[in-house]
């Protein structure tokens, strides 16, 4: 084999490859099944005949990684639109009419959400738009809606992407890189300062996700006194993280924090059992939010903390919709927390779709910016960014199940603090 | 210097099981011109079928090796059979060909294992995946020595049945020489079939090895694809020695020189690597 034969080789797989990412170009829709109010309807006389046409249905376009990376938690999401969507017909529509919903499958690739969501608004005219995931998808959005003037509800892109005065994208409820441990470190506070930790080694995938939760680490280390000890980026995929835990054992940390997805978030919990790492607490990012972290990794992922904007166990009256909505759908009362982000970021543009009264933009916009909001993660205002005041709550795998332990006014369980190592 | 001595021994475990990864897909490469890329589609599917064979009869992974290596090596001569044979007979560039047949196998069946197992991450939990083992002044994982055991045992079988077998022999012919094998009697077309088969068997068995360790979902193929490629162009196409050595410098530079420069620097310093031994050697470390 000749270098030139190998690197067009090379060259045509990553050609390939690339075209993974734009293959998948699925369309799903969700039309209402049943028919909506009289109040829309349109009543028409042709020679002397009366016929009674149903409204037209209000469409509302979004673009999520339905195949691709992101596809884990992307299909919770386009759960929690449809499951929305049908909700809303049930009970009689939006503004007296039917909702139609368009989710078209962007492969994970941040370009294609960007094309289609322009495409759902110019081509096929949709009414109102909904928000992308991950990150990245939603960020460009933003800028595209703001261009169309679509008011845009989503995650957003973390903090960067809301100081760009945008005036469209709310972030209802975001999820905000910068906030992650909030919780947490709420918690520490709340500690006697000789059992708070006293230094902290962190790995952080080197992406945008992971420098955003890097950066409000860094700055919530640095407010609580916490000595950082170790601070590495990683990329993807992750060989091994031993070298990296490695490193955390020797140098002494008491607080480990993994700002990680879920196979790395794996591996480092992992390589922490293998090296017999034993650190009064661990953090981690974004795997313990997904359901294989309990259903694959069981009591492995013990004692972990993370953060999140949303929880099943929330005590607001709106989840108890939720929980049945699961029960349909998944077989558990326990709906997955990116389900509840859908559900939560379509709600919010229906409550304030309905308190606007109409569909003009604007409108809605000015509503948002001027009402409360509450939804199943708890009642939100929103200012100037598009972004509610900061906000975390904190999460502990306890007997793999990641339990909602802060703050105290909505725990369900008590954090378990230093980890019990051998007990 | 335990620091090191971990560093190596993390190195070494990571470095078997790439290569465990990169062996078949480097043989194929080599007796067939085909460029298999949905070899870590097989892998990804071994990972399923061990995940199965835990989770639903409680039978360990690396047991039901014993039934997912055979099943995988026939389903790869099958695959010989019914796609590529046809293939190499209608087209003359092999190699570019089965890129893009192989990878449209692999788009299926990243499909199919989606619609089976829907796309949710798997991890296989086993009692020794998550327990540590200290050897000395180093510690191990579970997970990652057995995985590497299990890549060591499959690379020196391979190794073995090349050398110390007739049929392995006929393989390496037709890696030198296509057609000068034909001449000397070779059943090409059945020795090309048992080169896919061991490629897929061995892909399988990696896929096993590999679900030890890592978290696995559909989609995980692309990423092993990209680490089963760095491994074979690294160590040479058609060499069991190759690619395990090639496979040990990639997992030895990922974890020993991280013990010097910062960590988001490793990737860095392996592709000029790579770019090094290409520029001294473009066939490889090592030349069939």
């Amino acid at each position: 084999m000749t270098r030139k034969m190998l690197m067009l080789v090379v060259t045509a797989v990553l050609l390939a490859a690339c075209g993974l990412a734009e293959d998948d170009g699925g369309t799903t829709t969700t039309t209402p099944e049943t028919t909506p109010p009289a109040a829309g309807e349109t009543t028409t006389t042709v020679a002397g005949t009366t016929t009674t046409e149903p409204p037209e249905p209000i469409v509302i376009g979004a673009t999520l990684p339905l195949s691709g990376p992101f596809a884990d938690t992307g299909r919770f999401v386009r759960d929690g639109y449809e499951a929305m969507a049908a909700y809303v017909n049930e009970q009689g529509g939006l503004l007296g009419r039917p909702v139609e919903l368009i989710v078209e499958d962007d492969g994970s690739d941040a370009g294609q959400a960007v094309s289609l969501l322009e495409r759902l608004i110019t081509v096929d005219g949709v009414d109102l738009v909904l928000g992308g995931y991950p990150g990245s998808s939603a960020a460009a959005q933003m800028a595209l809606a703001e261009q169309y003037g679509k008011v845009y509800v989503s995650m957003g892109g973390h903090m960067a992407s809301f100081q760009q005065g945008f005036q469209y994208s709310f972030g209802a409820p975001p999820l905000m890189g910068q906030w992650w441990y909030r919780g947490f470190f709420d918690f520490l506070a709340s500690l006697p300062p000789e059992e708070r930790p006293k230094t902290a080694a962190m790995m952080t995938v080197n992406n945008p996700v992971g420098a955003a939760v890097r950066e409000g680490t860094v700055a919530d280390l640095e407010a609580a006194g916490i000595e950082i000890v170790m601070d590495e980026l990683y990329d993807l995929p992750l060989a091994s993280a031993e070298p990296l835990v490695g490193q955390a054992k020797d140098r002494g940390a008491e607080l480990f924090i993994a700002n990680s997805f879920f196979p790395d978030g794996v591996l480092a919990i992992r390589a922490v059992y293998a090296l017999d790492y034993r650190p009064k607490a661990i953090l981690e990012g974004i795997g313990t939010l997904i359901p294989s972290w309990k259903e694959e990794l069981g009591e492995e992922g013990d004692y972990v903390f993370s953060g999140t904007a949303m929880h099943p166990d929330l005590p607001f009256a709106e989840v108890d919709l939720l929980r049945r909505m699961s029960e349909d759908l998944y077989g558990t009362s326990s709906p997955p927390i990116y389900f509840m982000f859908g559900a939560t970021w379509f709600d919010t543009l229906i409550q304030a779709t309905e308190g606007a009264g109409s569909l003009d933009q604007a409108a809605i916009r000015d509503w948002l910016r001027n009402n409360e909001v509450c939804s199943f993660g708890g009642c939100l205002t929103f200012d100037d960014t598009g972004l509610p005041e900061p906000y975390s709550f904190l999460i502990q795998v306890q007997d793999g199940v990641p339990e909602l332990v802060g703050p105290p006014e909505v725990a369900t369980k008590d954090p378990v603090y230093p980890i019990p190592w051998g007990e | 210097m335990d620091q090191v001595l971990q560093a190596i021994s993390t190195g070494l475990l990571v470095g078997l099981t790439y290569a465990g990864l990169g062996v078949g897909f480097s043989l194929t490469w080599g007796a067939t011109g085909v460029i298999n890329a949905a070899h870590t589609s097989v892998a990804v599917l071994g990972a399923y079928l061990g995940y199965i064979a835990l989770d639903w009869w409680g039978v360990d992974p690396l047991v039901a090796l014993v039934g997912i290596v055979p099943l995988a090596f026939f389903a790869g001569w099958g695959f010989f059979e019914a796609l590529l044979r046809p293939l190499k007979r209608r087209v003359r560039l092999v190699g570019m060909a089965s890129v893009v047949l192989t990878l449209g196998v692999a788009l299926v069946l990243e499909s199919l294992t989606t619609v089976a197992f829907t796309a949710d991450p798997r991890v296989v939990r086993t009692g020794y995946t998550g327990a540590g083992l200290a050897l000395g002044p180093v510690r191990v994982g579970g997970g990652p020595l057995a995985a590497a055991a299990m890549s060591l045992v499959m690379l020196a079988a391979v190794y073995r049945f090349r050398q110390g077998t007739y049929t392995g022999r006929a393989l390496r012919a037709l890696e030198q020489e296509p057609e000068g094998a034909a001449l000397t009697g070779i059943d090409v077309r059945r020795t090309s079939g048992i080169a896919t088969g061991i490629g897929f068997a061995t892909a399988a068995a990696s896929g096993v090895a590999l679900s030890l360790v890592y978290a696995f979902s559909p989609t995980t193929f692309l990423p092993w694809l990209v680490l089963t490629f760095l491994v074979v162009i690294l160590g040479g196409v058609g060499t069991v020695l190759g690619v395990t050595v090639a496979g040990l410098i990639t997992g030895l530079t990922v974890s020993v020189v991280a013990l010097w420069i910062p960590f988001a620097w490793t990737n860095f310093v392996l592709f000029v690597v790579l770019i090094l031994v290409l520029l001294a050697r473009p066939t490889g470390l090592t030349t069939r």
